[in-house]
């Protein structure tokens, strides 16, 4: 092999290997494995999104299955939605968030990256409890999980709140087919409820 | 909106959202796309969309 043909072939062989770890990125997903009882609540979501307008998230949907499902399943369920895009058009549209949070996670983003946007201090834990008609405590737990799933993080320089939005793409969701933050719910008397974008 | 004026107007049906603003709690209830119980009171509905 000449020299020219020996620099060639490996110049050729240095670009295949990054080549090759960029398709098997995008060829397989990453995967979490869930458990048969978060498989159901997954199963049940996405059937429900091929229905018109149907965007039902995983608290609501855990609730209509039926059964014990804890915080750490809804978390499980969320990673899973957010490591799998691939598994519904409706998750590519509006995103993870939109069919992981609950409403009152959902409020406390929503009001909170406003507050930021207009340089306006956030309420303090105590008056989002008023606001949103629940307990210091479902508060408190919102903040927790909103943190926990990397939307929100603790910041002493926030007054009162202690908390911001934890990205700029968090701070400024709002616009055209972006509903992270919003949440329709539906009852149709003698059915399950559900939720539409 | 569209649901209610559409694939679901002969139906009693219950829509429970918040304020864009202030994240209050607003929630609507139709009977055959009328509206027939608004709280808070204030809340304007357009059927139809939106």
């Amino acid at each position: 092999m000449s020299w020219r043909r020996l620099i060639t072939a490996t110049i050729f062989v240095w670009m295949l290997v990054p080549l090759g770890q960029i398709a098997a990125q995008t060829a397989s997903p990453v995967t979490t494995t869930l458990t048969d009882k978060q498989q159901k609540v997954l199963d049940y979501m996405l059937n429900d999104w091929n229905k018109q307008m149907r965007i039902t998230g995983v608290e609501l949907a855990m609730q209509n299955v039926g059964g014990q499902y804890s915080p750490d399943d809804r978390y499980a369920i969320g990673v899973f939605l957010r490591n799998n895009p691939h598994l519904h058009r409706t998750l590519r549209t509006f995103g993870w968030e939109t069919a992981t949070l609950t409403p009152t996670e959902k409020l406390i983003a929503r009001i909170v990256s406003r507050a930021e946007r207009e340089n306006e201090p956030p309420p303090t834990q105590e008056e989002f409890a008023r606001i949103l008609e629940v307990s210091p405590h479902a508060v408190s737990g919102a903040l927790k999980m909103l943190e926990r799933f990397g939307i929100m993080r603790p910041d002493a320089a926030v007054k009162d709140l202690a908390y911001r939005m934890s990205e700029d793409r968090y701070q400024d969701w709002e616009g055209a087919m972006r509903i992270t933050f919003m949440n329709h719910r539906v009852q149709v008397e003698g059915e399950k409820p559900f939720e539409v974008f | 909106m569209l649901l209610v004026s559409s694939e679901l107007k002969d139906k009693a049906v219950t829509v429970d959202d918040a304020s864009q603003y202030s994240g209050a709690g607003i929630h609507l209830v139709f009977e055959n796309s009328r509206v027939k119980q608004l709280d808070p009171p204030s809340t304007k509905v357009f059927l139809g969309g939106g």
